[in-house]
């Protein structure tokens, strides 16, 4: 028996995002499949499964990302699907803990590489959404302004998600030249 | 090159590939070589495997098709920098113990 969920999460929402993968796996429910606004399930004991995501610099279907899901399967962990620059990963709880990170190096790249992805979206909302107002001026189009309007609410949203990994970022780099992780 | 440290990941990365191994047998190898202490995340040991290949420290070996995981080897260039850092991790130890006097006083 197979459920499929359509939620969509923005791209800001990475965490909030796994954290609820994980809330499905303790209830018994393993992710299985990921597409566009979509997760797709299948029964398993609750709390068999830890459920890990990650941004990665390509598509999840380009060559550098096959050979490294390859490369996470072999460590025992089950490739659950991708979605544009994003994979997720399952593995049993029996097997161990299940970190995809285990330095701040690693950690603070995984970080750069999601505000990087967030920059880039809010750019290209940004320009969209100065176009937008602009016709919106010139034209007086209802749907200049609303479109504009709704870009300009994604600048803020991507923006702030960018802003608040930064500070994470900080905090973690506040230990630099002292320890090693 | 005389100051370089290597960090603990990769110190344990090299000691580990002194034989032939694959991804999951070094994380494996380095958690029983630090009795658990070391837990290297897979994401991690991927980015530090490419680093090594391309300081040329370590390398991949030729796939086969037996096994289908990817199995690397540390280079000679690896085995030198590993024998500094041991080197390096000798006068560490030296002055700690000479200045603290021993691990039992500390």
């Amino acid at each position: 028996m197979r459920k499929k969920v359509f939620k969509i999460f923005a791209e800001w929402q990475f965490e909030k995002e796994e954290k609820w993968l994980n809330e499905m796996a303790d209830k018994g429910w393993k992710l299985v499949e990921v597409g566009f606004g979509t997760f797709t399930f299948e029964p398993c004991e609750p709390g068999e499964y830890t459920i890990r995501t990650q941004i990665l610099e390509q598509s999840y279907k380009d060559k550098r990302s096959r050979d490294y899901i390859s490369f996470i399967e072999e460590t025992g962990a089950e490739f659950a699907g991708g979605y544009w620059v994003a994979v997720y990963f399952r593995k049993k709880r029996s097997e161990g803990e299940f970190e995809l990170f285990s330095d701040n190096t690693s950690r603070i790249k995984h970080m750069n590489t999601i505000m990087t992805m967030l920059i880039a979206v809010a750019a290209a909302n940004l320009i969209s959404g100065v176009m937008n107002l602009a016709l919106g001026g010139l034209t007086g189009l209802a749907m200049n302004w609303i479109m504009g309007l709704i870009c300009m609410f994604f600048v803020i949203m991507l923006g702030g998600g960018a802003y608040k990994l930064y500070k994470k970022k900080k905090k973690l780099m506040a230990d630099d030249g002292i320890l090693e992780k | 090159m005389a100051n370089t440290a290597l960090t603990e990941a990769v110190y344990y990365i090299l000691l580990s590939l002194t034989e032939p191994l694959h991804g999951y047998g070094i994380i494996q190898n380095a958690e029983r070589l630090s009795s658990g202490r070391v837990k290297l995340a897979a994401g991690t040991l991927y980015g530090a495997i490419n680093s090594l290949i391309e300081k040329g420290w370590i390398e991949a070996l030729p796939e086969e098709t037996a096994s289908r995981k990817k199995e690397y080897i540390i280079t000679q260039a690896g085995r030198e920098i590993l024998m500094a850092e041991i080197e390096r991790l000798r006068e560490l130890l030296k002055n700690g113990e000479e200045i603290l006097g021993g691990f039992k006083d500390a």
